[in-house]
């Protein structure tokens, strides 16, 4: 049983539940029946691998008898994916005596270097399963990612047999043999947690559907304009001015938790601090009286609107510094990073050139206006390098003009130009591709304000999937083009609709960075999503459907072949 | 069973009950009801409701009280310590014309008229035509309920209201064909729509996806025609939802779409043969010009054949004796394929020629007149849908015609269909699912619709206000990517925007954006206090500042805010 919510609300939890007779109950989607493919060709997985060959065998065997073999390190990882095999509660379903039994063997090669490495390096996720007639299964890999991945296609390998009154199941299409690996690093998520606020479990949920969609990177806005709900131990009453409300915040240890669940299904967590810009928040709190530009004037900078203008943090100032010292200081561990994204977008110069203490800073430091950002790039770097010299930077893309650090990690997000030119003007930099034309994940839900949406309409897992990566980037640079990112700002969001803007379209992304070669009909793409889909929709996390009810256990009727 | 599905669905209930304490904390200068009352006065005392609440009522129509203390006591007391009862410090008075009954047959909107009162010492009094008046009066004292630690406070007395809906026909449709609903999610539902004062459940029961009705008369059928063998809605389940419709001030009107959209039918192979073109699949072009394999597979009744017409009498009798209570049986109509399915058909096209038929049109009008007919000796009135795709069609005298074309072609719906009553779902305000997407993940009618454009939407200036011949507008829920989960979101707080439209109608000019703005925030946080899921309506920051962010615009100025926004 998982607790009520935060433990800070297990009493209004308590209280609530006794007193709201009204509340919204999830209702139960109809029975649970295994997906009934109309496709008896070969295995369909998502993603699909790399290498596989397979033939025409069959193995039996009944649910809660799978021998593992296997270093203790991997017991949590394989308790999880059981869940995802056999839905969860499965252990209470057992019962009663056993005749066969998948015997599953894992080899794993590097405890040390099991988590993901900044750069996102494909062989991370490499694995091998062979699995032969008789129910042998061998799993190898180099680093534990792999073997989350290895998991991943297992699970799906095994299918629930839909003509027996007790539970059987069976792997079909043996002896099976697979090598496989992401042709791209990198296949990430952003989540903006400060336009509106996720409880950690919502998040845990969301990671779970990342692990099922291999999506390997959680990109965590924490700050915005609207909201700052990070908390900091350097500055206790922070989050009094900062967030929504004093319920609404991440702790320390809420930070710590989400990491460790997400390490463990092959996701890596990377905090982002945007600034110095959207950071009007940070102007109710007494310590940053006059830090922040635009704080009162509302309408300078954002037209006649009067949503929270893009106002930044004074660059020219040393309490900045000073700050992003402790407050960065407070959450190195926690995130345990070597990679942080510090945002860097969109940020308006001429509420920064009003400030006081500015024009005097800018001749002390012999700078000007115009390369004030390139200056407080430069000492973010030196903060995070006083943690740790390894730790890499990420930005947002602002254009070819903008001085970088070599190795610095860009998102680019433009809609117009192409990447392909931004990676000629900073070829010591890496990038991560997250187009708005196609990939945020909230345009088309309209804007916060009468509708309309600056980035066009929905874009469908299919607009995802059809941008073949493999075509953006030239051939010889495929080493700093780590991979794709779906950002998903938080403006139009909540705590129920998140999820469904989130899938089925982050595993759309994934499978194509994955393995980007392969041709898929129209009835196999709809069956690798449908798949996806329903392996969310068993782990009870909400999804928005690939396609109708009737054409997805109909593939061949709607669709052809 | 779902552990981690319910410690989600207790953190959306959390947040909106921690959102709610948030954006309470401002109280409003005036009473926010959605839709708007048609007259008000009001003061500026608040008065606590103590204990508890006494209903009494002139009629003594008991099994009328026990219902709404059954639904309004978790709305009115969020703590266990009050709710309604008897020797209380407050009472509540109802004065009902027609004390026994819910609402008559038709569509009159006074038939909804109430007034309500709520005095400076907390007493409170509801004078209405029909017990459905009350369930209005009730749903907008609601609303204006402050429940900050857990008290019930009402605000804004001495309180006046005397109010009715301008049309009284104001609908929801829900395709429960493509999708299958639960029985407690079609309850949810519908208390959504009690609280929005949506007064008509239009069920779309049939489509090519499934039949999902277990009729008397064809036994067994559902076991090849629905979803699946779990996804079916026995008579008993149909009651069930009729009586708690009417329970909630909803009236319940079936569809059975024909003779398009009816591939399901021809899944029993005992009907197979009255279909054309069945589980033929079509091409579908992409937005990048290519063809897929992928169209919609179809299924089209085949006209020339008496057995079509006695299966369909035998469904619409059915339905007749099901929905006993409805004030018409929608027959669909829409989207066929006359040419493809029909005329290029050899044996349909061979017997239109042996009989004369020109056309596709021609055969249609003759299978709308033989269905209209039939109809007419059942006793029962038709409804259609009409697109503006095509003017030729003929339908039966005295059916409801449903209009679901473009708004700027309604003068011609109305030109061309001056006999028949209308209902209007103007595809690009008033379909939910627009923007979001079709089955194969392309664009489906483009944009999605947002409040403030529906809001734009005023009937009279199509319908003389004094004309009777439109009953009023409908939202339409198709249901192709829906679930039993993200069905809320698309509905809500939309459908109140619609039922604003035609209950109360068009915002006076000039007016400040943010009002309009605080009020749909106000309405989407009583739906989501009581069990109905809805969308943001902006973004949290701005909800919690609406006229900071909204009164920079004029009200003169919306299409510049189309243009800024587009």
């Amino acid at each position: 049983m998982k607790p009520c919510l935060v433990k800070i609300l297990a009493l209004l939890c308590l209280i609530f539940i006794a007193e709201i007779s009204g509340e919204f109950k999830l209702q139960d989607p109809p029975p649970r029946t295994p997906y009934r493919s109309d496709n008896p060709k070969g295995p369909i997985l998502a993603p699909v691998p790399r290498n596989m060959t397979f033939a025409k065998d069959d193995f039996e065997f009944q649910e809660c008898n799978i021998k593992y073999h296997h270093d203790p390190i991997l017991l949590e990882i394989i308790e999880i994916y059981n869940d995802v095999t056999y839905g969860k509660g499965h252990k209470e379903r057992c019962s009663g005596t056993r005749r066969e039994s998948l015997k599953v063997t894992i080899n794993f090669a590097k405890l040390s270097s099991e988590y993901l490495p900044p750069k996102f390096n494909p062989e991370y996720e490499h694995y091998t399963l062979s699995a032969d007639s008789h129910g042998n299964v061998n799993i190898s890999a180099e680093y534990y990612p792999g073997v989350v991945r290895a998991l991943d296609t297992l699970s799906q390998l095994i299918i629930q047999k839909t003509d027996e009154n007790t539970e059987m199941f069976e792997m079909k299409y043996l002896p099976i043999n697979i090598t496989d690996y992401p042709e791209y690093g990198y296949r990430g998520v952003m989540i903006d947690t400060a336009r509106d606020y996720f409880f950690p479990d919502t998040l845990k949920m969301a990671i779970d559907g990342m692990m099922l969609g291999r999506n390997n990177a959680f990109h965590w806005h924490f700050s915005e304009d609207d909201s700052i709900p990070m908390s900091s131990t350097s500055f206790p009453d922070l989050v009094n001015y900062t967030a929504f409300s004093k319920n609404e915040i991440y702790t320390v240890q809420d930070v710590k938790d989400i990491v460790r669940y997400a390490k463990i299904r092959g996701v890596k967590v990377i905090p982002e601090f945007e600034g110095p810009s959207h950071l009007h928040i940070l102007g109710f709190y007494p310590e940053f009286e006059g830090l922040v530009g635009c704080f009162r004037n509302y309408t300078s900078t954002s037209g006649r609107h009067g949503g929270p203008p893009y106002a930044p943090v004074n660059p020219a100032d040393e309490r900045t510094y000073n700050f992003f010292t402790k407050y960065f200081s407070d959450l190195k561990d926690a995130f345990e990073s070597d990679y942080w994204h510090l945002g860097g977008d969109e940020v308006s110069i001429g509420c920064v050139s009003v400030l006081k203490s500015t024009s005097k800073f800018l001749s002390e430091h012999n700078l000007q206006l115009n390369n004030l950002q390139d200056y407080y790039i430069g000492r973010e770097r030196k903060v995070l390098h006083g943690f740790r010299p390894d730790v890499r930077a990420g930005y947002w893309w602002r254009g070819s003009n903008n001085k970088y650090g070599e190795g610095d990690i860009l998102q680019y997000w433009g809609g117009g130009g192409s990447v392909k030119r931004a990676m000629d003007s900073h070829p010591t930099n890496y990038f991560i591709y997250s187009p708005s034309g196609t990939y945020y994940l909230d345009c088309g839900y309209v804007n916060q304000y009468f509708g309309g949406s600056w980035c066009g309409g929905i874009h469908s897992w299919r607009d995802i999937y059809n941008i073949d990566p493999r075509t953006l980037h030239n051939p010889d640079k495929k080493e700093f083009f780590m991979g794709g990112e779906l950002p998903l700002w938080s403006e139009m969001n909540n705590e129920f609709n998140m999820p469904l803007k989130l899938f089925p379209r982050g595993g759309a992304l994934s499978f194509r960075y994955w393995n980007p070669e392969v041709n898929l009909n129209e009835a196999q793409l709809m069956e690798m999503m449908v798949k996806y889909q329903n392996r969310l929709k068993m782990y009870d996390i909400p999804s928005s459907r690939v396609t109708n009810r009737y054409c997805e256990e109909h593939l061949h009727n709607c669709f052809g072949n | 069973m779902n552990n981690f599905r319910k410690s989600f669905v207790w953190g959306t209930l959390f947040i909106t009950l921690l959102f709610l304490s948030t954006m309470r904390a401002k109280e409003s200068s005036r009473p926010l009801i959605t839709p708007n009352p048609k007259e008000m006065s009001f003061g500026s005392q608040t008065v606590e409701i103590k204990d508890c609440l006494h209903i009494s009522s002139i009629g003594n129509d008991y099994g009328f009280l026990h219902n709404l203390t059954q639904i309004y006591d978790s709305i009115f007391f969020k703590n266990q310590n009050s709710g309604f009862g008897s020797s209380c410090s407050n009472n509540l008075l109802l004065e009902v014309k027609n004390s026994f009954v819910m609402m008559p047959a038709g569509f009159n909107p006074k038939d909804q008229s109430y007034k309500l009162e709520v005095m400076s010492n907390g007493n409170i009094h509801i004078e209405a035509q029909y017990q459905v008046g009350v369930l209005r009066a009730m749903d907008s004292l609601a609303q204006i309920l402050d429940h900050s630690n857990g008290k019930t406070v009402i605000p804004h007395v001495p309180l006046e209201i005397s109010d009715e809906p301008r049309y009284g026909y104001i609908g929801l449709l829900l395709d429960i064909s493509r999708n299958y609903y639960p029985m407690e999610t079609l309850k949810t539902i519908i208390n959504g729509m009690r609280m929005s004062k949506v007064n008509v459940l239009h069920l779309h029961l049939t489509d090519d996806d499934s039949f999902p009705i277990d009729l008397p008369s064809f036994p067994g059928m559902v076991k090849h025609t629905a979803l699946s063998p779990e996804e079916v809605y026995t008579v008993k389940d149909i009651h069930e939802i009729i009586s708690y419709a009417n329970q909630n001030g909803v009236k319940v009107i079936p569809e059975f779409d024909i003779p398009g959209h009816t591939r399901s039918i021809g899944d029993d192979p005992s009907f197979s043969h009255l279909m054309t073109c069945l589980n033929r699949i079509s091409k579908w072009q992409m937005p990048d010009g290519t063809r897929i394999k992928g169209g919609p597979s179809g299924g089209v009744l085949n006209p020339t054949l008496e057995e079509t017409y006695d299966f369909v009498d035998k469904v619409i009798n059915d339905l007749r004796k099901i929905f006993s209570s409805s004030d018409f049986v929608h027959l669909g109509g829409d989207e066929v394929n006359t040419n493809a399915c029909w005329v290029l058909d050899e044996k349909i096209g061979q017997w239109m020629q042996e009989n004369e038929f020109a056309n596709g049109n021609e055969l249609f009008a003759y299978f709308q007149q033989k269905v209209g007919t039939l109809a007419k000796e059942s006793g029962v009135r038709t409804a259609h849908w009409v697109y503006q795709n095509n003017w030729d069609l003929k339908w039966d005298e005295g059916s409801v015609l449903q209009y679901w074309g473009d708004s700027q072609y309604i003068p011609k719906f109305q030109e061309t269909y001056p006999d028949h009553q209308h209902i209007l779902s103007v595809h690009e305000l008033f379909y939910f699912d627009c923007g979001l997407g079709n089955r194969y993940g392309v664009d489906l009618c483009n944009p999605y619709q947002t409040w403030a454009r529906i809001k734009m939407f005023e009937p009279t200036d199509y319908y003389s206000p004094d004309s009777d011949q439109l009953l009023g507008g409908e939202g339409a829920m198709w249901s192709e990517l829906n679930t039993a989960h993200n069905v809320f979101n698309k509905i809500w707080p939309r459908l109140g925007v619609i039922s604003s439209i035609f209950w109360s109608g068009k915002v006076e000019k000039p007016f400040k954006w943010g009002d309009i703005v605080e009020e749909l925030v106000s309405y989407r946080d009583y739906l989501k206090a009581n069990g109905v899921e809805a969308n943001q309506v902006t973004s949290r920051y701005c909800e919690a500042n609406p006229h900071k962010v909204f009164d920079a615009w004029d009200s003169e100025d919306f299409e510049s805010i189309e243009y800024l926004f587009a």
